[in-house]
């Protein structure tokens, strides 16, 4: 527990907790060598050493000792300086009392122990995976104990997300939450906030168009969530990487799809049956139509022809009644008669002739008066 | 000069150890409580450089938002049914003199308030059924309550820990194994049920579609054909009409010219004929051996 080491470095350290636990921390200015190379430097004057019984030791030169303590003083000074890189914030700390934040740049504080540095970088988007971890060879591991989660209809579902996230507030990082272990904090807030928005959606939303939605309200619900421990952290995407029907019901599920598109198939091919039959029927019912109309119009006229020329005819007629009518007889039969393949049996013999014609090649038979 | 020396030098160290054995720093994330003789004295909350008296001694707590988070937990509900409930807590120290009086340190702190926190959740989600748990049942807030509920009680019973529980929130409430099987197939035959619902709907929807167009192409095809025949019969009316005008004024004449329309019609090449000479075309024929 990083909490029990604190409490050690207390004990043993009487200027309190050292500035350590946070990678980011600048390495104190390094006293023991400081006084290390002092203790060279000034080694002659104080007799170096117990051992020795030189007696003559050198007269200490006032200039010289203030000189060192001038050069002392500007490195112990110095050591306040600290560099922010352009992502980052830095916190100073003043015995251990928040002080002020410094924006990026070269900045100076008071050294140590006064005061101490922390830096924190803010503007660097932190990536955290629910429901797989990925490494960094690229492999996938899922962790279906993370995913898997229950829809409000009590059904189960498989979902993983990423959640982006970045330091807004160093002072509230630091101090409000145990920033140690932020990322285990993001991840259980967002393990708990996933559940609360899938426990009151139902599952078929959740496959579906709702995705977008689950995505909103995840990530208001666990910005809530951390703005109510004032943590500092502002996430900025909640992703939805993989929403799906668990391995166990997922054959049924892609069955349920494709009767989806079974139905619209079946559909289609109904409608194109119906579009396929109906001009077809407009079409007949046109050409019923048209060809009445031109029956109606073949049938008047010929009989008005055939009116015109019977009247024509009858008036020829009516002028030479008996000759006409002979003639008109007489071409008739002289024309069918050419036409004919002809018998002549004389009607005394006909009775007992007919029984032995070979009628069956006589089909065509007409018995002319 | 040598004593006089050594004497200023000794009482140089002897200020500096004993500033160093009085002086304490207190960080922004923490608490302290200065001891005496183990007994405790003041709690100090200000950040800051602090002095105390050289042989007290200080225990740090913390002073942020602590994490805990205990291993699963096995809740009977209401309904006798059995469900793994994965909670995490946040909490806080409030006053170090309780938690040191009452477990020296924060890990004995912690691990005790985790122990109130499971009672609670026992207790709480005991109320209520599986159903109501998992899914919040027929209340929409039903799940944000019961983790308030399970604060607010863990909380109350915290108090004389000198700590706070800030909030306890349920990651996972999962359903026991034999459970999820029947969670797994109640799915499945859901799922079989809508596809089956689908594919009917999508039988239906044809069905309609297609009789609705053999409808339409009945009507089409039954306007057609009375629109035809009431052409064609108007055509023969008029055809009838004009024949009868023309055929009255010599129906003789018509029946005579229509009996030889009507032969050479029906006449074609090849006909067979049998004959009798008595025939009226053939008045002449016999006449030239009288």
């Amino acid at each position: 527990m990083p909490w029990s080491q604190n409490q050690n470095n207390n004990n043993n350290n009487p200027w309190g907790r050292g500035p350590g636990g946070n990678g980011n921390n600048p390495p104190p200015p390094d006293l023991d060598e400081l006084i290390k190379r002092l203790q060279e430097r000034f080694g002659g004057m104080f007799g170096g050493g117990s051992g020795s019984g030189n007696g003559g030791a050198p007269a200490l030169s006032k200039s010289m000792l203030s000189a060192v303590v001038a050069i002392a003083l500007i490195v112990w000074l110095a050591s306040g300086v600290y560099m922010v890189a352009a992502d980052e914030e830095a916190v100073v700390l003043q015995f251990g009392h928040y002080e002020e934040t410094t924006t990026p740049g070269l900045n100076w504080h008071l050294p140590f122990p006064i005061e101490t540095v922390e830096k924190v970088p803010v503007t660097t988007v932190q990536r955290l995976s629910v429901g797989f971890r990925d490494f960094s060879d690229g492999r996938k591991k899922s962790m279906p104990e993370e995913s898997l989660m229950l829809t409000k209809d009590e059904n189960i579902v498989e979902i993983s997300f990423i959640v982006q996230y970045r330091i807004h507030s160093p002072r509230d990082f630091l101090f409000n939450i145990d920033s140690d272990h932020a990322v285990k904090t993001v991840r259980d807030v967002a393990e708990s906030a996933i559940r609360e928005v899938i426990g009151r959606t139902m599952i078929d939303d959740v496959l579906t168009e709702k995705k977008a939605e689950v995505e909103i309200e995840t990530q208001q619900l666990i910005q809530q969530i951390l703005d109510s421990y004032q943590s500092g952290i502002s996430i900025t995407t909640v992703k939805l990487s993989d929403v799906q029907p668990p391995e166990r019901v997922i054959n049924e599920f892609k069955d349920v799809a494709s009767a989806r598109e079974d139905r619209e198939r079946t559909k289609n091919e109904a409608q194109a049956y119906a579009n396929d039959i109906i001009p077809k029927a407009r079409g007949e019912s046109k050409k019923m139509v048209l060809d009445a109309e031109g029956y109606s119009k073949e049938v008047v006229d010929r009989a008005k022809g055939e009116a015109d020329r019977f009247d024509n005819l009858l008036a020829a007629y009516q002028k030479a009644p008996e000759v006409t009518r002979k003639r008109m007889y007489l071409d008739t039969m002289q024309e069918v008669l050419s036409k004919a393949d002809k018998t002549i049996i004389d009607g005394s013999v006909a009775d007992k002739v007919l029984p032995y014609l070979p009628l069956d090649r006589r089909m065509n038979k007409v018995e002319v008066k | 000069m040598n004593a006089k020396q050594t004497l200023i030098s000794l009482i140089v160290a002897g200020v500096v150890i004993l500033i160093g054995m009085s002086a304490f720093v207190v960080d922004q994330r923490q608490q302290a409580l200065v001891l005496q003789f183990g007994n405790p004295i003041h709690v100090e909350k200000m950040a800051g450089l602090h002095f105390k008296l050289p042989w007290q001694s200080v225990v740090m707590f913390d002073l942020r938002l602590l994490e805990s988070d205990a291993p699963p937990n096995e809740v009977i509900t209401k309904d006798k049914k059995s469900i793994n409930v994965d909670n995490y807590t946040r909490w806080k120290i409030i006053d170090p003199l309780k938690v040191f009086q009452v477990a020296r340190t924060q890990n004995g702190v912690a691990s005790r308030m985790e122990d109130v926190v499971r009672g609670k959740v026992r207790e709480v989600l005991g109320q209520h059924t599986l159903h109501e748990i998992v899914s919040g049942g027929e209340e929409a807030n039903l799940r944000i309550e019961l983790m308030q509920a399970i604060r607010d009680r863990a909380d109350a019973s915290v108090k004389d820990l000198g700590i706070q529980v800030v909030d306890v929130r349920i990651k996972r409430a999962d359903l026991p194994q034999e459970n999820s099987n029947a969670v797994f197939q109640r799915m499945k035959a859901e799922r079989q049920r809508i596809a089956k619902e689908y594919r009917s709907e999508g039988e239906e929807a044809a069905k309609e579609i297609r009789a609705e167009a053999e409808k339409t192409r009945k009507f089409i095809l039954a306007e057609a054909y009375m629109d035809s025949q009431i052409i064609r019969g108007r055509a023969d009316a008029l055809t009838t009409a004009i024949y009868a005008a023309a055929h009255q004024k010599d129906a003789e004449f018509y029946g005579f010219l229509h009996s030889l329309e009507s032969y050479r019609n029906s006449m074609v090449e090849g006909t067979q004929m049998v004959i009798s000479p008595d025939s009226e075309f053939f008045d002449y024929f016999g006449q030239s051996k009288k």
